[in-house]
Formats: structure tokens, C-alpha cells, sequence
């Protein structure tokens, strides 16, 4: 029963996620508007042929501004989930394999960083640093680093104490090749799930930095952007948040439901 | 070293730390001491003893994955063949890459010459193709056994040493097992320190023998020696509780 369930989960994770991958490829190859051209005339209007998800406050086709607020949200969550799973599992591995002076010391930082909400790690970065998309990136990127460091230390923990790795070790492999050849390969389930889980959390953290006006600046367009922005029209205008959300709750859903997977497998 | 031995081990000891908030206290823990011997080319030694006098630990320390505290090894390349074949193989690789990264990390670099040194060292340990594809949970226990001895001679040892490498089969595999290492032996002239807690296996295998007790060797000496003239108390129980009768 259980087993059914986990194998649903994947299959529609896959479809949600691979539509929205279709959504996201139709953006790069063909868009209908400038995404960033204004028509006041058509300020606000509602969905129609020319126009299928309506046109926002400044007559911009909302259709063509979620095609590239995907592209911006995909790029910023894929690049920033890079840079923070090559730092987190790099960390992660360190500090599970060596025990002593260096896995205590940078626990200790890691549990610092831990206790202060990734968010506002974030925040702080941005506001000392101008919001360009590149500082956004490594903001979101090192703010997954920690919990992603925590969780591939546990799993290397585990897995140093095996007799496979006295046997690479007697066999002369160098520490770098068992922990990245010999190890790795068996703490996949995990390292899958943190990086789906790290996704989810980039995305919806680029959304809430976009919210606050310290994300992706104007005019471009990211998900999260469209959303802080179609706030005003909630009521006059629905259509204008209800695309982008939807593409966003989509996307997110898919995620969860792929990382739900790795976990039971883990289980 | 004298010519034509593999391994010689003087006075060695060596304790585990016991660590308390990352403090280490020596002289505290189990412990091996003064253990001296030496093992010559193409002989099997038999190491006897019960479970946690410390035969596990010596075997490390010879192998290089313990640092000794006191006392000097010398020795020729050594490998070793674990008990628990299960977790000694790497389960997220198929065999064909665990026998290939012991020839790569022995310095092999030719993808040719290892396939083909790959393919004759199946013949030796009768081992087929297919298992070259498969992960070491779909092996039998005498078959992971195998791999790992095939694992070991890729490296080209001049020791090997097995510990408790049949304790976990049933008889008919172990009898397998114990005649592949004796064919090994004969061909390769490969010495063997071969570790059981079963003084009956060792009996069938080996040249002479050593008794390991609380972390000392309590008795040593040829095969017939001890088992039909052993002189300390100790190894008579042993023989006893293992219903060997001696003189
Ligand atoms: N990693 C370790 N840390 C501390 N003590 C250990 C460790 N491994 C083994 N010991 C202890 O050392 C003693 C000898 O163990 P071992 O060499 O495995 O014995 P054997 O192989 O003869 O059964 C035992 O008392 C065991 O509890
Ligand atoms: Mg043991």
C-alpha cells in the first residue's frame, strides 16, 4: 500500500514538474510579448485570445512575464541550489569523515548560523550588498549551505564506520576519492532529498526576498516579483495572481512530492 | 628481514584510546602487547583464539589500518579478507568495479591490462562473468568471499591476511573457502596469516599456529606441536571445548 502511494507520488512529481520544465523551455524558445514592454491601453486586462493570462498594472502580458519569471526563479533556484549543495556536501562530508578538532569547529559555526534564520541571513547579505542577481544567488546559496552540511554529516558519520571504507583505505584510496567515489554513491537517497528540499526552500525564499523588495529588482520579472506585485489587484485583477501562483504551487508541489520519495526510501 | 620472510612483527602492542569529550587517555581500553612473530613465504600461520582476545586488532595493526604504540613491523605488501564480507563490499558498486579499483589504485592504469588481469583472476577464485555486473548483495556469502579474495590478490600481496574469512558461511562453502586459499597458497606461494576462533578450520589449513589470549600469544608453534603436545592450560581447554583430543 505504502509502496503504491510512494510510486503515485514519483510518477505525478514527474508530470508536474516536467510540465512546468515544458513551460519553462516554451519561455526560452518562443515568447508571445516582451516581457518587459508596456501597453498602457491595455492596462489590466482580463484574459482573452491575445492575451490567454490577461495583461498587469502596466499592460505587460502577464503570459509572457510568468514564462520569464519562471526562467528567472528556475535560474536563480538551480544556480543557488549548485553553489550551496557543492559547499554543503563538500562541508558535510568533512566533518562527517574527520572526526575532532575540525568537525567541532565548524559544527559549532554551522549551529551559529543554524539558530539564525536563513532568510534573514539573506536579508542582512542583500542589504549590505546591492540585489543584483548574482548577490542573490550566493545569498540564497550559502543560506542552504548549513542545513544541507548538517545532513550530509550525518549521513558520512554513518557510513566512515563501515568496513568498506577500512577496505578502500587499506587498498590505498586518498581520502578525497572515498569520500566522493567510494562514499557518496551510497548516501544518494539523502543527498537527492537535500537538494530537492533545498530547492523548494530557494524558491520560496527568492519569492519572500522579491516580496520584501530586496530580490530580483524591477522591471524583471521572477514568480516571486509577479506575486509581491499583483498584491494591489488582488480583487480588481485575480487573474494576475493566479497565474504566476499557480505555476509556483506547481512547481513547489512537484518538488515535495519527488523529495517525499527519497525519503520513505531512506526509511 | 630475514630472505624469506613475508612479515615480521617485534614486541608490538597497541591499545584502544578510550576518548571522553574528545580527550584521549592511553593505556586505557582493550589492548594487545608484545606480540613478536614472523611469517615466511608461502606459509599459512593460524591465529586462535576466543572472541575480543584481540585478533581483529592485531590483524589491523599489521594491515596498516592501526597505528601500533609501540613495537616494529616489517613487511611486504599486505592485504586482507574480512569476516563480514557484506559490509567489506562497497554495496553502491557491481563487482567488475571493485576488483577493477583495486587494480586501478595498485597503479594499473591500462583499461586493457586490468579487464584482462580481471578475467584471469575470476578463473583462479571461480568466479564467473555475469557476477562482474552485479551488486554484492545479489552474491551468496561464499561468492562476496570470493570477491574479496580476488579484491585482495589484484593487489598483488605479499601477505594475505584472513580474518574469520569463513566463520560467517555454512560447512560446505567454508570447505570451498578454506581449498581455494589452500590452492592459493600452492600456486602463488602466498603466505596467509589465517585468523579463526574455530581451532578445527585452522587445523585443516595451516603450517603452525599461535594461541591469542586476553591480547597475548600464549602459545606458538608448529601445527603438530601444538595440537598434540600443547603445553599451556589455556590451549588444552580450547582443544577441549572444541573436541579435539590430544597425547
Ligand atoms: N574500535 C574499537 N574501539 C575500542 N575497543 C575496541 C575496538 N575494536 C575492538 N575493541 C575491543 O578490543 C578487544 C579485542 O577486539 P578484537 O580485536 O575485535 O577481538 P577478536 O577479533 O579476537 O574477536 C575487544 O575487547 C573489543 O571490545
Ligand atoms: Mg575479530
Amino acid at each position: 500500500m505504502k509502496k503504491k502511494t510512494g510510486k503515485f507520488n514519483l510518477i505525478l512529481g514527474c508530470i508536474l514538474l516536467g510540465g512546468i520544465g515544458l513551460f519553462a523551455l516554451s519561455g526560452l524558445l518562443f515568447m508571445p510579448y516582451d516581457p518587459e514592454g508596456m501597453d498602457i491601453a491595455n492596462k489590466l486586462a482580463a484574459p482573452s485570445l491575445a492575451h490567454p493570462f490577461g495583461c498587469d498594472n502596466f499592460g505587460r502580458d502577464i503570459f509572457s512575464r510568468v514564462q520569464s519569471g519562471l526562467l528567472t526563479t528556475l535560474g536563480i533556484g538551480i544556480s543557488s541550489v549548485a553553489l550551496g549543495t557543492v559547499l554543503g556536501t563538500l562541508l558535510g562530508a568533512l566533518m562527517g569523515y574527520y572526526a575532532g578538532l575540525i568537525d567541532e569547529g565548524l559544527m559549532r559555526i554551522m549551529d551559529v548560523l543554524f539558530a539564525i534564520p536563513s532568510i534573514l541571513l539573506a536579508l542582512i547579505f542583500l542589504s549590505v550588498f546591492d540585489s543584483s542577481m548574482g548577490n542573490v544567488i550566493l545569498a540564497l546559496g550559502f543560506s542552504i549551505v548549513p542545513s544541507f552540511a548538517k545532513m550530509m554529516r550525518q549521513e558520512f558519520r554513518k557510513q566512515r564506520e563501515m568496513e568498506y571504507v577500512k577496505v578502500a583505505k587499506l587498498f590505498g584510496a586518498s581520502d578525497a576519492r572515498i569520500l566522493f567515489v567510494h562514499i557518496l554513491p551510497n548516501v544518494m537517497p539523502t543527498f537527492i532529498n537535500c537538494i530537492l528540499i533545498s530547492f523548494n526552500n530557494a524558491v520560496l525564499a527568492e519569492a519572500g526576498m522579491s516580496y520584501l523588495g530586496i530580490g530580483v529588482q524591477p522591471p524583471k520579472a521572477s514568480l516571486g516579483r509577479m506575486l509581491s506585485e499583483a498584491q494591489g489587484y488582488l480583487t480588481s485583477a485575480p487573474f494576475y495572481t493566479i497565474f504566476p501562483g499557480i505555476i509556483m504551487i506547481l512547481m513547489l508541489f512537484g518538488f515535495c512530492l519527488l523529495s517525499e520519495k527519497g525519503s520513505e526510501k531512506n526509511a | 628481514m630475514e630472505q624469506s620472510n613475508v612479515c615480521e612483527v617485534r614486541n608490538l602492542s597497541f591499545s584502544y584510546a578510550k576518548s571522553g569529550f574528545g580527550r584521549k587517555k592511553a593505556g586505557q581500553g582493550s589492548s594487545i602487547s608484545d606480540i613478536s612473530f614472523s611469517i615466511k613465504e608461502g606459509e599459512i600461520l593460524g591465529l586462535v583464539g576466543e572472541s575480543g582476545s584481540g585478533k581483529s586488532t592485531l590483524a589491523k595493526c599489521i594491515a596498516g589500518l592501526l597505528e601500533p604504540s609501540q613495537g616494529t613491523i616489517e613487511k611486504q605488501k599486505v592485504q586482507m579478507v574480512f569476516q563480514d564480507s557484506y559490509s567489506a563490499l562497497n554495496p553502491a558498486k557491481t563487482v567488475g568495479w571493485l576488483l577493477e579499483e583495486s587494480l586501478r589504485l595498485s597503479g594499473v592504469k591500462d583499461k586493457e591490462i586490468r579487464r584482462e588481469k580481471i578475467r584471469q583472476m575470476l578463473d583462479e577464485v571461480e568466479l564467473e562473468e555475469e557476477h562482474l555486473d552485479r551488486k554484492p548483495s545479489a552474491l551468496s556469502g561464499g561468492q562476496r568471499q570470493r570477491v574479496m579474495i580476488a579484491m585482495a590478490l589484484l593487489a598483488n600481496p605479499g601477505l594475505l591476511i584472513a580474518d574469520e574469512p569463513v566463520s560467517a558461511l555454512d560447512v560446505t562453502v567454508q570447505k570451498q573457502i578454506l581449498g581455494l586459499l589452500k590452492k592459493l597458497r600452492k600456486e602463488r606461494k602466498l603466505a596467509i596469516l589465517f585468523i579463526s576462533h574455530d581451532l578445527r578450520t585452522v587445523y585443516g589449513l595451516c603450517d603452525s599456529c599461535m594461541v591469542m589470549k586476553e591480547g597475548k600469544i600464549v602459545e606458538a608453534g608448529s601445527k603438530d606441536e601444538l595440537y598434540c603436545n600443547p603445553k599451556t592450560e589455556y590451549t588444552r581447554l580450547l582443544l577441549q571445548s572444541a573436541g579435539i583430543e590430544w597425547e
